[in-house]
């Protein structure tokens, strides 16, 4: 896939790590000259930061071996695959994005790798000094800091860009193998330019500022400390002459006058190193350190030895006694802090001057490229207009001016191309339309050769029968010449054998006769084939008449079924009426068949009162009654309530009769109203299944409309093929015709053939009559021998004549038969290529269209 | 049929008969009526032998016999009668010659046919002989 010869895997590790090594060693170089130059460290405190940072990298060089290495897994795999010569399918395809996505982020990850392997380390061992020594202060752990991140910086930015060269070369082949740009671009982890660019400004801007700033602070403070120790000296030994005359404040106030003067303040005080008072502010270490030195022989010395709190001179006394100068750093760092804080604000001002810079830069640059990639973006979408115009000064503005060139010779090419396939179209419609005609045209001429080659060979058969009627004639009459030749050889034998040859010609002649009849025979036959034909035509045409007859009555049939349709629909509609008008009458008579029930409850009410009656009927007869006994029992006194009494009781007795008249009315009423209701619940169902009956009749309408819908259809159809049929029975009786046509011409050659025997005929009554006279007179015949035979000689070269001619007929007629064969494969050959032509023809109207729809995806 | 009047106290409906056990055959039972106890005797099968047919017409006829209270069970009552003295007529010889003394009177009714008048000193006397051929068992 690709000529790039890429390294081997293991080829390709070395080179990365040792590039990552080798970038280490700026670094390296940066923090111990920032630590040589900044920082004044004693031989104890340089071997402990030693260790601190070897203990460090024990530590940290395993893991990070293991980072780099899970970093380069992914692409020594694609490499150890690439050398193995193994390319497979869709493992090898995700083992290429791996292997792509890993060495795009390569360079970025070791630059942060390196980064944090400097700023990390410095931090710690800064802090574990800070622990281990008081007099570590923080000027010299930012000093360590600063030192670890300026190396962080260097190292990474600049393994980032070298890495990214190291790479170039298998990026590249893995990005050619990944065909797909948007694929490409999922896998990408941007970073973007601006970014790029202003980091490395910006640091590149700091960096320096910050190395001077501390140099200078660190070179101020000592050259400010060392003035002060020589001055501190002097002081000393100015004392330590005063003290011979007198005490330590005598001796100073004389030496130092007065202090105000001073530039710095100084405490000068006599310190006894064995006792354990008056020390005059010396730290234990700084003790330490004096009498450690005293010891070595050394008279006068100072704190820069062992990196003293204050600035510190002192003087041997003798034995454990020593003069002692001390004056504080606050007092001489002000000087030096001033100087720190203007540092600081130049430090601010060239940061923002460098990053502002790189911002413009950065943003220059990605403008420029974003337009280009706008413009590149349209061109791919196949839009091919001129955009607006993007200029610039430097290589970006020649790089769009080339793309603008391109992008208009691109625009050309593309509407050449548009323009030609237009005329390839056109072009190949027309021959479309060409060879189509061309197709139909041979196809025309195939059939009709086709019908004039059938037809040849009708009349080629007809003509071979005439000729072997012909040939037959011939025979007969070679038979009668050479039993002519012997008459006229045995011219003795002339009388007997006159009988012979008569009956001989008899038999010539009746052969010529039956010949003649032969042709007649097919003559007749003829007619008869034309007559069939014509019956058949007619015969056709009566089918084509019958057809058109069935088609009326489809047709009727078709309105009659419409008529069902509509007949059914309105039937629909009915029973629809029907189901409504049962419905009304089912509503009356529930109405009605309430209205009754309501009437047997009031029947039944009022039987309930007329029995109440009748039991106060009962009571009131037997009340009279007892009246009536008692009534007797007072005898006269009770006559006229006896007769009282007697009423009452008539009266209770009509009120019974009544009541039971009226009991057996209101069972008469209730008799009927149970009959009513019982024939209106029967008129009830009645209904209920009247409109069953109806739904149903519904249905049943519903579906013979249907039915009747579905055989309309089919009556359509079958008119329809009706009508196809009576085309095809049309075409049949035009075929018909035309064999009629043929017909015809065949008679007309039989007729030509019949003129011709006729003639034959004459000439044999001719001879039939000259036996009949060598039979009468035989000896004329005997004389006329010669002349006979060379009248049959005559005869017979005209029956010879006839034969070739036929002969004749039959060769032109095959040399025409095989001619229409030749013209018939021709034009099949014709038709074929036309075909053919037609078909390279679509394909290539077919390719043009598909070329003008790839064309229009460009807008020019 | 019909009894004499005089002996009639109330006529009321039909009520439903306690039975006496072992009263004489003819004696139904007892009623309460009106806070008095009184025996009923079953007219009709005490003079044919068939009960009673209870229906709304059935009635009972309080009777006052030799100062004995005896409601009498009857199909019906239908009315009271007025007769004179001399339609009044004994019942026929043949009957009385033969023993017969269950009925008083006939009495004749023009366009009607005769009613019995029943002599209730007869049916008492039925009633007691009803009783004595079961107090011969018991004893």
């Amino acid at each position: 896939m690709s000529a790039l010869i890429l390294p081997a895997p293991s080829d390709f590790r070395r080179r990365v790590i040792s590039l990552s090594y080798w970038i280490s060693m700026p670094g390296l170089a940066i923090v111990l000259m920032f630590l040589m130059s900044l920082l004044q460290l004693t031989s104890e405190q340089w071997s402990w930061f030693l260790t601190s940072a070897a203990v460090y990298g024990a530590c940290i060089t395993f893991p990070m071996m293991r980072y780099q290495a899970s970093l380069l897994a992914p692409i020594t795999t694609f490499l150890a695959g690439r050398s193995g010569g193994r390319e497979t399918a869709d493992s090898a395809g995700a083992e290429v994005r791996l292997a792509f996505a890993a060495v795009i982020d390569l360079p970025r990850r070791m630059a942060i790798m390196v980064a944090a392997g400097w700023v990390i380390p410095c931090v710690c061992v800064s802090a574990v000094m800070a622990i281990r020594f008081v007099d570590f202060g923080w000027v010299e752990v930012a000093v360590i800091t600063l030192a670890g991140v300026a190396a962080g910086f260097i190292g990474g930015g600049f393994l980032l860009f070298m890495m990214k060269r190291t790479v170039a070369e298998v990026r590249t082949a893995l990005a050619s193998q990944i065909g797909d740009p948007d694929e490409r671009r999922s896998l990408v982890r941007p970073i973007s330019l601006q970014s790029k660019v202003v980091a490395c400004v910006t640091g590149v801007a700091v960096i320096p500022i910050v190395f001077a700033l501390a140099l200078s602070f660190s070179s101020t403070s000592q050259k400010l400390e060392g003035h002060t120790l020589q001055w501190q000296h002097r002081v000393l030994s100015s004392v330590a002459r005063s003290l011979e005359h007198g005490n330590l404040q005598s001796a100073v106030a004389t030496v130092l006058g007065d202090r105000s003067v001073l530039p710095s303040d100084v405490d000068v005080a006599i310190v006894d190193l064995a006792g354990e008072s008056d020390r005059a502010g010396l730290l234990p270490h700084e003790i330490e350190n004096i009498r450690s030195e005293l010891a070595s022989g050394l008279t006068v010395g100072d704190g820069t030895v062992f990196r003293s709190a204050s600035v510190i001179a002192w003087r041997s006394l003798g034995g454990e006694k020593i003069l002692v100068a001390r004056t504080p750093r606050d007092g001489l760092t002000l000087e030096a802090g001033q100087v720190l804080i203007r540092f600081a604000v130049l430090l601010a001002i060239a940061t923002l001057v460098g990053w502002g810079l790189a911002r413009l830069l950065a943003g220059d640059v990605v403008s420029s490229i974003a337009m280009l990639s706008t413009e590149a973006r349209r061109m791919a979408s196949g839009d091919l207009r001129t955009g607006d115009p993007f200029e610039s000064e430097d290589e970006l503005g020649e790089l769009s001016r080339v793309f603008s060139g391109t992008v208009t010779s691109l625009r050309t090419t593309v509407s050449r191309v548009a323009e030609a396939a237009d005329r390839i179209e056109a072009t190949a419609s027309e021959t479309a339309a060409v060879s189509e005609s061309v197709a139909a045209v041979t196809a025309d001429q195939v059939s009709g050769i086709q019908q004039a080659s059938s037809s040849m060979e009708a009349i080629n058969s007809q003509v071979g029968e005439i000729a072997d009627s012909a040939r037959a004639l011939n025979g007969s009459v070679e038979e009668s010449s050479s039993s002519i030749l012997e008459l006229g050889a045995s011219g003795k034998d002339l009388n007997d054998t006159a009988e012979t040859l008569s009956s001989r010609v008899e038999e010539v002649s009746s052969s010529i006769e039956q010949m003649v009849r032969s042709v007649q025979q097919v003559s007749e036959i003829t007619e008869t084939l034309a007559e069939a034909c014509d019956e058949t035509s007619s015969s056709m045409e009566e089918m084509a008449g019958s057809l058109r007859e069935t088609d009326a009555t489809a047709e009727e049939t078709a309105r009659l079924s419409r008529e069902v349709v509509s007949s059914a629909e309105n039937g629909q509609a009915k029973v629809r009426q029907t189901i409504e008008g049962m419905d009304a009458i089912r509503v009356a008579t529930e109405t009605a068949e309430q209205v009754i029930r309501n009437l047997g409850a009031r029947t039944n009410e009022i039987g309930a009162i007329v029995d109440v009656i009748d039991d106060v009927a009962d009571e009131t007869n037997l009340l009279a009654l007892n009246a009536a006994i008692i009534a007797a029992q007072a005898g006269e006194q009770g006559k006229a309530f006896s007769v009282v009494a007697d009423e009452i009781k008539d009266l209770a007795d009509r009120v019974f009769t009544s009541t039971k008249e009226i009991g057996s009315l209101i069972r008469a009423v209730q008799d009927e109203g149970d009959n009513a209701i019982g024939a209106i619940e029967l008129g009830t169902r009645s209904v209920a299944s009247g409109v069953d009956l109806s739904a149903e009749a519904g249905v049943s309408l519903e579906e013979i409309t249907r039915a009747s819908r579905e055989s309309g259809s089919r009556i359509q159809e079958i008119v329809g093929a009706m009508r196809g049929q009576a085309a095809a029975a049309s075409h049949v009786v035009e075929l018909m015709q035309r064999v009629g046509s043929g017909v015809t011409q065949i008679r007309r050659a039989a007729l030509d053939q019949d003129a011709g025997n006729q003639v034959v005929y004459r000439s044999a009554t001719t001879m039939r009559e000259v036996a009949h006279q060598v039979r009468g007179t035989t000896e004329e015949q005997a004389r006329g021998s010669g002349r006979i035979r060379e009248s049959i000689e005559e005869v017979r070269n005209a029956v010879e004549q006839i034969n070739n001619a036929l002969q004749e007929q039959t060769a032109v007629c095959k040399t025409v038969v095989e001619f229409l064969e030749e013209v018939y494969a021709r034009t099949r050959s014709n038709t074929d290529s036309a075909s053919r032509m037609d078909a390279a023809t679509k394909g290539l109207l077919r390719q043009s269209t598909e070329l003008r729809e790839d064309l229009q995806r460009f807008q020019v | 049929m019909a009894i004499d009047v005089a002996h009639v106290r109330e006529v009321v409906r039909w009520q439903t008969v306690t039975p006496l056990p072992n009263a004489p055959r003819l004696i139904e039972g007892v009623i309460d009526l009106r806070g008095a106890v009184v025996p009923v005797v079953d007219l009709s099968r005490a003079l044919s032998g068939n009960p009673v047919s209870v229906s709304d017409q059935a009635r009972i006829a309080l009777t006052e016999i030799d100062g004995l209270i005896v409601g009498f069970g009857v199909d019906a009552a239908v009315e009271v009668l007025q007769v004179d003295a001399d339609s009044m007529e004994d019942p026929p010889s043949l009957a009385t010659h033969a023993g017969y003394d269950a009925a008083r009177a006939v009495v004749r009714r023009a366009g009607s046919e005769p009613i019995v008048v029943l002599s209730l000193e007869h049916l008492l006397e039925s009633i007691y002989r009803s009783a004595l051929p079961e107090r011969e068992v018991a004893s």
